[in-house]
């Protein structure tokens, strides 16, 4: 089930960022115009993937140690709190997904050619 | 040997289709250092596809193009974004700025790709803002600007970068003609601090300003000429 949630929100990630790509086509050929590498537009695209995730990451976790609070509270009458290594864990694997599924993205970003982003709207 | 040699050049889009457009058809040219030189031609000429080719920002079919001496028809992609970032600034009709960087960031963006330190980089696109009389804007967004203080900042764009080629496509299209004017006095002050210019226009009476006009038709080059500009030439009838 985890998994399968993992793989849902890395590919909703990866839509995204797909239709950022599209949406930046404009300024990607602005980019690359004015002397920008592949690498550049790559490490851009694959921040700003990684950022996201990681926000979801941080989100998560917070709700996780919420609900395990009042669920604890609510069935065992216990204070129950995720170990923080686990948390770590599951941060670290939120960033782990956004730079997974950003990768796609950003390869695709980078391999715009400028003359032809350029042209886009 | 001159600052920017093509001989033979070829743009064919769909070769051997049926639908085959030949772009550029066999093109020959040669521009020196510091000249002010206007490419110009109708609409389907080929001269948007010769800019993009001298801008490095594609590739010829066919021919050779050498660069300040570097051969650079074939070269990789990694290479062409090295050549524009070290040799060619572009001013483009729409300016071409982002919109989620303030002016100053504009300008600075091209020499983050050089590698210039953030303390120069924010110095030198201030410098290159003074220089087109835009400092009071270095904190707006482009989206404040008019067009043409945001084509002011496309120019101190190309200027804060020092490359010794700026390529101006169109860069009075978009203005008023009294703007217009002014951009065409900016860029003759680069020209006469020794910058080349390639100023790439359908516009007869723009490239007037130039001092040599390259005319394209139908992928070929059909004039080229040295151009006394109108200034010039209005000083010399009052001698």
């Amino acid at each position: 089930m985890a998994a399968i949630a993992l793989l849902v929100g890395g590919i909703g990630i990866m839509n995204i960022m797909l239709v950022t790509v599209t949406e930046r086509t404009r300024e990607i050929g602005i980019k690359k115009a004015i002397g920008a590498q592949r690498r550049v537009i790559i490490g851009q695209f694959l921040v700003e993937s990684t950022v996201l995730s990681g926000c979801g990451g941080v989100i998560g976790i917070l709700i996780g140690y919420a609900g395990s609070l009042i669920l604890g509270k609510l069935i065992y009458d216990l204070i129950l709190m995720p170990e923080v290594w686990m948390a770590a864990a599951a941060f670290l694997f939120s960033l782990a997904i956004g730079v997974g599924f950003g990768l796609y993205p950003a390869v695709k970003a980078s391999g715009l050619q400028p003359v032809d982003a350029l042209r886009a709207d | 040997m001159g600052l920017i040699e093509i001989t033979d050049l070829y743009k064919i889009y769909a070769e051997g289709m049926e639908n085959e457009v030949r772009a550029l058809d066999g093109v020959s040219l040669s521009i020196d250092y510091g000249e002010f030189v206007a490419i110009v031609g109708a609409s389907g000429s080929g001269k948007s596809t010769m800019m993009n080719i001298l801008g490095c920002l594609d590739i010829p079919t066919r021919g050779e193009y050498m660069l300040d001496d570097i051969p650079v028809a074939h070269r990789t992609e990694r290479e062409l974004a090295e050549i524009r970032s070290r040799k060619i600034s572009f001013i483009f009709q729409g300016y071409n700025l982002i919109p989620s960087l303030n002016v100053w960031q504009n300008v600075a963006l091209p020499m983050t790709y050089q590698g210039v330190k953030p303390a120069q980089r924010y110095q030198r696109a201030m410098d290159a803002l003074d220089a087109v009389g835009i400092t009071a804007k270095a904190e707006s967004r482009p989206t404040q600007l008019s067009g043409g203080q945001q084509q002011r900042v496309a120019i101190a764009r190309a200027i804060a970068t020092a490359s010794p080629i700026i390529m101006a496509d169109e860069p009075t299209g978009a203005l008023d003609s009294k703007t217009g004017q002014q951009v065409l006095d900016i860029l003759r002050g680069l020209h006469g601090l020794g910058t080349t210019i390639i100023l790439i226009t359908h516009d007869n009476g723009i490239a007037a300003k130039a001092e040599r006009v390259v005319r394209l038709q139908d992928g070929h080059i059909v004039e080229d000429r040295p151009n006394i500009p109108d200034e010039s030439r209005a000083l010399n009838a009052n001698l």
